[in-house]
């Protein structure tokens, strides 16, 4: 196998000119955040958007996103968004568009952390979110991503609870 | 394709052209009409390139199984793929989409009432039913006796 860095440098050295250009060094390939999908349940996908959403965190939030749905299986993603820093006609059509990618991987994607301020930019913009599904609080996405998937939370409602303090054998 | 369980499966493994698809598409409906299958399960995972033409077409085969009395679901969407659509704003509209074929018996399960479905519960139908009606995709291939008017 031939090195890559030396092909590289060998294809662009034309004769008589200096060899200037250097092989791009292992950091600068390394992207400015990473997109951490979290498998929160069986066929549940969470994925937490911080910051800034331009393009480039876009297409690889949704490249990482989808692959995962491939990996894993799973049925529902749930996108929040409550990090991230404003939401203007551009990220809205970034988040329109990853949750669009991921029905056609037949998971639905749910966005929380839907604010007051979000949907009236939202409405006012004329953002068209068609049947994509919002919700404001973690707790009510993934309520209705259990939902969806199959599951349910059931308080455990105990009469007694054996208390096991640290030395003592159980039932003492 | 096949029939798995009261559905057409129809298993697409080689790069779609604009004519392979409109041999699909007849194929599934002609044998819809005459089999009277109540769903169809389209696999697309041996489909490496799909442009918004080709889309178009498979929703379109979808909506026209419907008139016939058969949903539709698509399965096995390559990730590549499901980006690359997206930005051309083709979204499959009117069409199921399932991530795998057993995911796609589900949903039609969900989405036929149990008396129409031979199979009921939650298991998707064992090999063993599988009744080898035509030949798969592959051999479509050089086959000129259908001309189609593209």
């Amino acid at each position: 196998m031939l090195d890559e860095k030396k092909v590289a440098v060998a294809r662009d050295t034309k004769p008589g000119m200096p060899e200037e250009r250097k092989p791009a060094a292992p950091q600068d390939r390394k992207p400015m955040t990473r997109t951490a999908v979290i498998i929160l349940w069986d066929g549940v996908l969470l994925v937490p958007m911080y910051g800034v959403i331009d393009t480039k965190r876009a297409q690889e939030a949704m490249e990482t996103i989808l692959q995962r749905i491939l990996q894993t299986g799973a049925r529902t993603v749930i996108l929040d968004i409550l990090g991230v820093a404003s939401v203007d006609t551009g990220v809205a059509n970034h988040l329109i568009k990853i949750v669009k990618a991921c029905r056609l991987m037949g998971s639905t994607c749910i966005i929380s952390g839907m604010s007051p301020a979000i949907a009236q930019t939202v409405v006012e913009l004329g953002v068209d979110l068609g049947d994509i599904v919002t919700r404001v609080t973690l707790r009510d996405a993934i309520q209705l991503a259990f939902k969806l998937t199959g599951w349910e939370v059931r308080e455990i409602k105990e009469a007694k609870r054996e208390v096991k303090k640290v030395g003592e054998k159980p039932g003492a | 394709m096949h029939v798995m369980g009261g559905c057409l499966v129809v298993p697409i493994q080689v790069e779609l052209t604009d004519r392979l698809m409109s041999q699909i598409q007849r194929d599934i409906l002609d044998n819809v009409a005459r089999t009277g299958v109540k769903g169809i399960i389209v696999d697309v995972s041996g489909v490496n390139i799909l442009d918004s033409f080709l889309g178009q077409k498979i929703c379109d085969t979808a909506r026209m199984a419907s008139l016939l009395g058969a949903p539709t679901v698509v399965t096995g969407i390559k990730p590549a793929i499901a980006a690359s659509l997206i930005d051309l704003g083709f979204q499959l509209k009117g069409v199921e989409i399932a991530l795998s074929v057993e995911e796609g018996f589900r949903k039609l399960q969900r989405l036929l009432t149990p008396e129409e479905v031979e199979e009921s519960g939650e298991e998707a139908p064992k090999e063993e039913d599988v009744e080898e009606t035509e030949e798969g995709y592959g051999q479509y291939e050089g086959r000129g006796k259908d001309n189609p008017d593209l």
